[in-house]
Protein backbone atom coordinates (compact mmCIF):
# COMPACT_ATOMS: atom_id res chain seq x y z
CA UNK A 1 0.00 0.00 0.00
CA UNK A 2 1.35 3.43 -1.03
CA UNK A 3 1.44 6.21 1.58
CA UNK A 4 2.33 9.87 1.04
CA UNK A 5 4.29 11.76 3.64
CA UNK A 6 3.41 15.29 4.64
CA UNK A 7 6.26 17.82 4.38
CA UNK A 8 6.63 17.85 8.17
CA UNK A 9 6.91 14.04 8.20
CA UNK A 10 9.55 14.23 5.44
CA UNK A 11 11.52 16.69 7.58
CA UNK A 12 11.07 14.36 10.52
CA UNK A 13 12.53 11.42 8.54
CA UNK A 14 15.59 13.61 7.79
CA UNK A 15 15.96 14.15 11.53
CA UNK A 16 14.90 17.84 11.57
CA UNK A 17 13.09 18.91 14.68
CA UNK A 18 10.47 21.69 14.73
CA UNK A 19 13.05 23.97 16.33
CA UNK A 20 15.53 23.34 13.49
CA UNK A 21 12.89 24.14 10.86
CA UNK A 22 11.86 27.29 12.73
CA UNK A 23 15.50 28.37 12.95
CA UNK A 24 15.96 27.80 9.21
CA UNK A 25 13.25 30.39 8.57
CA UNK A 26 14.18 32.85 11.30
CA UNK A 27 18.00 32.93 11.13
CA UNK A 28 18.34 34.40 7.58
CA UNK A 29 15.96 37.26 8.47
CA UNK A 30 17.70 38.00 11.75
CA UNK A 31 21.12 37.80 10.06
CA UNK A 32 19.95 40.22 7.35
CA UNK A 33 18.68 42.68 9.98
CA UNK A 34 21.90 42.45 11.99
CA UNK A 35 24.14 42.95 8.94
CA UNK A 36 22.20 45.80 7.31
CA UNK A 37 20.52 47.54 10.29
CA UNK A 38 22.06 46.81 13.67
CA UNK A 39 25.72 46.67 12.63
CA UNK A 40 25.73 50.02 10.70
CA UNK A 41 23.83 51.62 13.57
CA UNK A 42 26.43 50.57 16.14
CA UNK A 43 29.33 51.23 13.74
CA UNK A 44 28.12 54.80 13.13
CA UNK A 45 27.80 55.29 16.91
CA UNK A 46 31.52 54.52 17.09
CA UNK A 47 32.20 56.99 14.24
CA UNK A 48 30.32 59.73 16.08
CA UNK A 49 33.10 59.80 18.70
CA UNK A 50 35.92 60.04 16.12
CA UNK A 51 37.22 62.48 13.49
CA UNK A 52 36.77 59.85 10.74
CA UNK A 53 36.37 61.04 7.14
CA UNK A 54 35.20 58.44 4.63
CA UNK A 55 37.09 60.21 1.83
CA UNK A 56 40.46 60.22 3.59
CA UNK A 57 42.98 57.55 4.56
CA UNK A 58 44.23 59.60 7.53
CA UNK A 59 44.35 57.73 10.87
CA UNK A 60 41.13 57.90 12.86
CA UNK A 61 41.37 59.62 16.25
CA UNK A 62 39.01 59.27 19.19
CA UNK A 63 37.67 62.74 20.04
CA UNK A 64 35.13 61.86 22.76
CA UNK A 65 32.07 64.12 22.86
CA UNK A 66 33.74 66.87 20.78
CA UNK A 67 31.57 66.19 17.69
CA UNK A 68 28.41 66.52 19.80
CA UNK A 69 29.52 69.72 21.54
CA UNK A 70 30.68 71.21 18.20
CA UNK A 71 27.34 70.43 16.56
CA UNK A 72 25.40 71.95 19.43
CA UNK A 73 27.56 75.10 19.19
CA UNK A 74 27.29 75.41 15.38
CA UNK A 75 24.95 78.31 14.39
CA UNK A 76 24.28 76.81 10.92
CA UNK A 77 23.04 73.53 12.39
CA UNK A 78 21.07 75.42 15.04
CA UNK A 79 19.34 77.40 12.26
CA UNK A 80 18.59 74.13 10.44
CA UNK A 81 16.94 72.73 13.58
CA UNK A 82 14.88 75.93 14.02
CA UNK A 83 13.90 75.88 10.34
CA UNK A 84 12.87 72.24 10.69
CA UNK A 85 10.67 73.01 13.72
CA UNK A 86 8.99 75.94 11.91
CA UNK A 87 8.50 73.74 8.84
CA UNK A 88 6.93 71.00 11.01
CA UNK A 89 4.55 73.51 12.66
CA UNK A 90 3.43 75.04 9.32
CA UNK A 91 3.21 71.74 7.48
CA UNK A 92 1.41 69.69 10.16
CA UNK A 93 -1.03 72.52 11.00
CA UNK A 94 -1.85 72.89 7.30
CA UNK A 95 -2.31 69.15 6.85
CA UNK A 96 -4.53 69.00 9.92
CA UNK A 97 -6.78 71.90 8.82
CA UNK A 98 -7.07 70.76 5.18
CA UNK A 99 -7.32 67.05 5.99
CA UNK A 100 -9.92 67.41 8.73
CA UNK A 101 -11.89 69.92 6.66
CA UNK A 102 -12.02 67.52 3.72
CA UNK A 103 -13.07 64.69 6.04
CA UNK A 104 -15.94 66.82 7.41
CA UNK A 105 -17.05 67.57 3.86
CA UNK A 106 -16.89 63.93 2.82
CA UNK A 107 -18.66 62.70 5.97
CA UNK A 108 -22.09 63.45 4.51
CA UNK A 109 -24.16 61.80 1.80
CA UNK A 110 -22.86 63.24 -1.48
CA UNK A 111 -23.02 61.70 -4.95
CA UNK A 112 -19.76 60.09 -6.15
CA UNK A 113 -18.31 60.06 -2.65
CA UNK A 114 -16.19 56.93 -3.22
CA UNK A 115 -14.72 58.27 -6.46
CA UNK A 116 -14.02 61.65 -4.87
CA UNK A 117 -12.29 60.03 -1.89
CA UNK A 118 -10.07 57.95 -4.21
CA UNK A 119 -9.25 61.05 -6.26
CA UNK A 120 -8.28 62.98 -3.13
CA UNK A 121 -6.04 60.13 -1.98
CA UNK A 122 -3.94 60.17 -5.16
CA UNK A 123 -1.24 62.69 -4.03
CA UNK A 124 -0.37 60.45 -1.09
CA UNK A 125 0.39 57.57 -3.43
CA UNK A 126 2.94 59.48 -5.53
CA UNK A 127 6.68 59.39 -4.99
CA UNK A 128 7.91 62.46 -3.01
CA UNK A 129 10.64 63.13 -5.59
CA UNK A 130 8.09 63.18 -8.43
CA UNK A 131 5.83 65.48 -6.38
CA UNK A 132 8.79 67.78 -5.69
CA UNK A 133 9.74 67.92 -9.36
CA UNK A 134 6.29 68.77 -10.68
CA UNK A 135 5.63 71.34 -7.95
CA UNK A 136 8.94 72.90 -8.98
CA UNK A 137 7.37 73.37 -12.43
CA UNK A 138 4.17 74.75 -10.88
CA UNK A 139 6.21 77.29 -8.86
CA UNK A 140 8.39 78.37 -11.82
CA UNK A 141 8.54 82.21 -11.89
CA UNK A 142 8.49 82.47 -15.71
CA UNK A 143 5.92 79.94 -16.85
CA UNK A 144 4.65 78.25 -13.68
CA UNK A 145 0.87 77.91 -13.46
CA UNK A 146 0.64 79.13 -9.84
CA UNK A 147 1.85 82.69 -10.52
CA UNK A 148 -0.38 82.81 -13.63
CA UNK A 149 -3.48 81.58 -11.77
CA UNK A 150 -3.00 83.88 -8.77
CA UNK A 151 -1.78 86.82 -10.84
CA UNK A 152 1.42 87.11 -8.82
CA UNK A 153 3.69 88.19 -11.67
CA UNK A 154 7.19 86.74 -11.43
CA UNK A 155 7.22 85.66 -7.77
CA UNK A 156 10.23 83.39 -7.27
CA UNK A 157 8.79 80.92 -4.78
CA UNK A 158 11.77 78.60 -4.54
CA UNK A 159 14.65 81.10 -4.71
CA UNK A 160 13.17 83.73 -2.39
CA UNK A 161 14.68 83.13 1.07
CA UNK A 162 11.41 84.10 2.80
CA UNK A 163 9.12 82.02 0.58
CA UNK A 164 11.11 78.83 -0.12
CA UNK A 165 10.24 77.09 3.15
CA UNK A 166 6.53 77.88 2.77
CA UNK A 167 6.60 76.65 -0.84
CA UNK A 168 8.00 73.31 0.34
CA UNK A 169 5.46 73.20 3.20
CA UNK A 170 2.56 73.83 0.76
CA UNK A 171 3.76 70.91 -1.35
CA UNK A 172 3.95 68.69 1.74
CA UNK A 173 0.46 69.82 2.79
CA UNK A 174 -0.86 68.95 -0.69
CA UNK A 175 0.76 65.55 -0.54
CA UNK A 176 -0.08 64.46 3.00
CA UNK A 177 -3.46 66.10 3.79
CA UNK A 178 -5.20 63.01 2.33
CA UNK A 179 -3.55 60.91 5.03
CA UNK A 180 -5.08 63.07 7.79
CA UNK A 181 -8.35 63.08 5.82
CA UNK A 182 -8.40 59.27 5.69
CA UNK A 183 -7.83 58.86 9.43
CA UNK A 184 -10.31 61.64 10.28
CA UNK A 185 -12.92 60.07 8.01
CA UNK A 186 -12.49 56.74 9.81
CA UNK A 187 -12.92 58.53 13.14
CA UNK A 188 -15.94 60.54 11.98
CA UNK A 189 -17.76 57.53 10.57
CA UNK A 190 -17.32 55.75 13.94
CA UNK A 191 -19.20 58.47 15.88
CA UNK A 192 -22.58 56.96 16.92
CA UNK A 193 -25.46 58.59 15.02
CA UNK A 194 -27.78 58.52 18.05
CA UNK A 195 -25.60 61.17 19.72
CA UNK A 196 -26.37 63.59 16.89
CA UNK A 197 -30.07 62.68 17.08
CA UNK A 198 -30.08 63.35 20.83
CA UNK A 199 -28.30 66.68 20.24
CA UNK A 200 -30.84 67.73 17.59
CA UNK A 201 -33.73 66.81 19.91
CA UNK A 202 -32.14 69.04 22.54
CA UNK A 203 -31.91 71.76 19.84
CA UNK A 204 -28.10 71.97 20.15
CA UNK A 205 -26.46 74.31 17.63
CA UNK A 206 -24.14 72.99 14.88
CA UNK A 207 -21.15 74.58 16.59
CA UNK A 208 -22.07 73.11 19.98
CA UNK A 209 -22.56 69.65 18.43
CA UNK A 210 -19.17 69.92 16.72
CA UNK A 211 -17.25 70.97 19.83
CA UNK A 212 -19.10 68.74 22.31
CA UNK A 213 -19.69 65.55 20.27
CA UNK A 214 -17.66 65.37 17.06
CA UNK A 215 -14.32 66.76 18.20
CA UNK A 216 -14.02 64.89 21.55
CA UNK A 217 -14.86 61.56 19.90
CA UNK A 218 -12.51 62.04 16.95
CA UNK A 219 -9.72 63.59 19.06
CA UNK A 220 -7.78 60.34 19.81
CA UNK A 221 -7.51 59.39 16.14
CA UNK A 222 -6.70 62.99 15.17
CA UNK A 223 -3.95 62.99 17.77
CA UNK A 224 -2.49 59.85 16.23
CA UNK A 225 -2.58 61.45 12.76
CA UNK A 226 -0.89 64.62 14.05
CA UNK A 227 1.84 62.79 15.96
CA UNK A 228 2.49 60.48 13.02
CA UNK A 229 2.75 63.40 10.59
CA UNK A 230 4.97 65.33 13.03
CA UNK A 231 7.35 62.39 13.18
CA UNK A 232 7.47 62.17 9.39
CA UNK A 233 7.80 65.94 8.89
CA UNK A 234 10.89 66.04 11.13
CA UNK A 235 12.53 63.55 8.77
CA UNK A 236 11.51 65.28 5.50
CA UNK A 237 14.36 65.18 3.01
CA UNK A 238 13.35 64.31 -0.54
CA UNK A 239 10.82 67.07 -1.30
CA UNK A 240 12.97 69.85 0.20
CA UNK A 241 16.15 68.53 -1.40
CA UNK A 242 14.60 68.33 -4.86
CA UNK A 243 12.78 71.67 -4.69
CA UNK A 244 15.13 74.23 -3.16
CA UNK A 245 18.76 74.86 -2.31
CA UNK A 246 18.05 77.96 -0.19
CA UNK A 247 20.13 77.96 3.04
CA UNK A 248 17.20 79.65 4.82
CA UNK A 249 15.01 76.68 3.92
CA UNK A 250 17.57 74.02 4.77
CA UNK A 251 16.04 71.25 6.86
CA UNK A 252 18.13 69.21 9.26
CA UNK A 253 18.07 66.12 7.02
CA UNK A 254 19.46 68.16 4.08
CA UNK A 255 22.18 69.56 6.38
CA UNK A 256 23.02 66.01 7.47
CA UNK A 257 23.25 64.86 3.85
CA UNK A 258 25.60 67.75 2.98
CA UNK A 259 27.84 67.05 5.98
CA UNK A 260 28.05 63.34 5.26
CA UNK A 261 28.31 63.24 1.45
CA UNK A 262 29.34 66.71 0.21
CA UNK A 263 31.84 67.69 2.93
CA UNK A 264 32.74 64.09 3.92
CA UNK A 265 32.62 64.91 7.66
CA UNK A 266 31.63 61.34 8.50
CA UNK A 267 32.31 61.57 12.27
CA UNK A 268 30.38 64.82 12.94
CA UNK A 269 27.63 63.69 10.51
CA UNK A 270 27.21 60.46 12.51
CA UNK A 271 26.93 62.54 15.71
CA UNK A 272 24.27 64.74 14.09
CA UNK A 273 22.43 61.63 12.87
CA UNK A 274 22.39 60.34 16.46
CA UNK A 275 20.98 63.65 17.74
CA UNK A 276 18.21 63.40 15.14
CA UNK A 277 17.69 59.74 16.10
CA UNK A 278 17.27 60.66 19.79
CA UNK A 279 14.75 63.34 18.80
CA UNK A 280 12.77 60.95 16.59
CA UNK A 281 12.89 58.26 19.32
CA UNK A 282 11.40 60.77 21.79
CA UNK A 283 8.58 61.60 19.35
CA UNK A 284 8.01 57.88 18.64
CA UNK A 285 7.78 57.07 22.35
CA UNK A 286 5.23 59.84 22.90
CA UNK A 287 3.34 58.58 19.83
CA UNK A 288 3.23 54.98 21.14
CA UNK A 289 2.14 56.18 24.59
CA UNK A 290 -0.83 58.12 23.19
CA UNK A 291 -1.63 55.34 20.71
CA UNK A 292 -2.01 52.91 23.62
CA UNK A 293 -4.14 55.45 25.50
CA UNK A 294 -6.38 55.86 22.45
CA UNK A 295 -6.71 52.06 22.15
CA UNK A 296 -7.82 51.80 25.80
CA UNK A 297 -10.72 54.25 25.22
CA UNK B 1 13.38 52.16 43.88
CA UNK B 2 10.50 54.10 42.33
CA UNK B 3 7.08 53.42 43.87
CA UNK B 4 4.23 52.63 41.49
CA UNK B 5 2.19 55.62 42.65
CA UNK B 6 5.14 57.99 42.23
CA UNK B 7 5.79 56.57 38.78
CA UNK B 8 2.20 57.05 37.66
CA UNK B 9 1.78 60.53 39.15
CA UNK B 10 5.16 62.17 38.60
CA UNK B 11 7.93 60.06 37.05
CA UNK B 12 6.12 59.01 33.83
CA UNK B 13 4.57 62.44 33.04
CA UNK B 14 7.86 64.11 34.09
CA UNK B 15 9.82 61.99 31.60
CA UNK B 16 7.41 62.90 28.78
CA UNK B 17 7.69 66.58 29.74
CA UNK B 18 11.50 66.32 29.61
CA UNK B 19 11.39 64.72 26.15
CA UNK B 20 9.07 67.41 24.79
CA UNK B 21 11.12 70.15 26.47
CA UNK B 22 14.32 68.69 24.99
CA UNK B 23 12.87 68.77 21.46
CA UNK B 24 11.71 72.38 21.97
CA UNK B 25 15.09 73.40 23.44
CA UNK B 26 16.89 71.84 20.47
CA UNK B 27 14.79 73.61 17.84
CA UNK B 28 14.08 77.00 19.47
CA UNK B 29 16.00 79.81 17.73
CA UNK B 30 16.52 82.19 20.70
CA UNK B 31 18.54 80.84 23.68
CA UNK B 32 21.89 79.22 22.90
CA UNK B 33 22.26 77.74 26.41
CA UNK B 34 19.03 75.73 26.05
CA UNK B 35 20.08 74.50 22.60
CA UNK B 36 23.47 73.33 23.93
CA UNK B 37 21.89 71.22 26.73
CA UNK B 38 18.86 70.02 24.79
CA UNK B 39 20.27 66.60 23.84
CA UNK B 40 21.06 65.80 27.47
CA UNK B 41 17.52 66.82 28.50
CA UNK B 42 16.06 64.59 25.74
CA UNK B 43 18.28 61.66 26.75
CA UNK B 44 17.31 61.94 30.43
CA UNK B 45 13.64 62.07 29.41
CA UNK B 46 14.03 59.11 27.03
CA UNK B 47 15.79 56.92 29.62
CA UNK B 48 13.31 57.96 32.32
CA UNK B 49 10.37 57.17 30.05
CA UNK B 50 11.75 53.72 29.22
CA UNK B 51 12.18 52.98 32.95
CA UNK B 52 8.70 54.34 33.65
CA UNK B 53 6.88 52.13 31.10
CA UNK B 54 8.44 49.03 32.64
CA UNK B 55 7.01 49.75 36.09
CA UNK B 56 3.50 48.25 36.39
CA UNK B 57 0.62 50.59 37.36
CA UNK B 58 -0.52 50.63 41.02
CA UNK B 59 -2.90 47.82 41.97
CA UNK B 60 -6.59 48.80 42.06
CA UNK B 61 -8.35 48.52 45.42
CA UNK B 62 -10.94 45.74 45.21
CA UNK B 63 -14.26 45.93 47.02
CA UNK B 64 -14.41 42.70 49.04
CA UNK B 65 -18.20 42.33 48.61
CA UNK B 66 -17.93 42.60 44.86
CA UNK B 67 -16.40 39.42 43.50
CA UNK B 68 -16.60 40.77 39.96
CA UNK B 69 -17.67 38.90 36.84
CA UNK B 70 -17.46 35.11 36.99
CA UNK B 71 -15.15 33.46 34.49
CA UNK B 72 -16.72 30.21 33.25
CA UNK B 73 -13.47 28.92 31.75
CA UNK B 74 -11.56 29.55 35.00
CA UNK B 75 -14.30 27.92 37.08
CA UNK B 76 -14.37 24.85 34.82
CA UNK B 77 -10.56 24.65 34.82
CA UNK B 78 -10.59 24.75 38.62
CA UNK B 79 -12.91 21.74 38.68
CA UNK B 80 -16.07 23.68 39.57
CA UNK B 81 -19.45 23.66 37.87
CA UNK B 82 -22.16 21.02 37.71
CA UNK B 83 -21.29 17.34 38.00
Amino acid sequence: MMTTLSPSSRAATRGWSDITIRNLFVIPTVAFLIIFNVFPLLYSLGFSFTDFRASSKAPVNFVGLKNYTDILADPVIWRSFSTTLWYVIVSVTGQFVVGFGLALLLNRPIPGKGFLTTLLLLPMMLSPVVVGLFWKLIYDPSWGILNYALGLGKTAWLTDANLALYAVAITDIWMWSPFVMLLSLAGLSAVPKHLYEAASIDRASKLYTFFRITLPLVAPILLIAVIFRTMEAFKTFDIAFVMTGQPQAELISSRLYKMAFAQWQTGPASALAYIVLIMVLCITNIYVKYLNKAKER
Amino acid sequence: MISREFNQKYFGPGSITLMVAGILFLCQPWISFLHAWSVLVMLIGLIGFNISVHIPPPEQLVDEDDTGPVSISKTVAAGGGHD
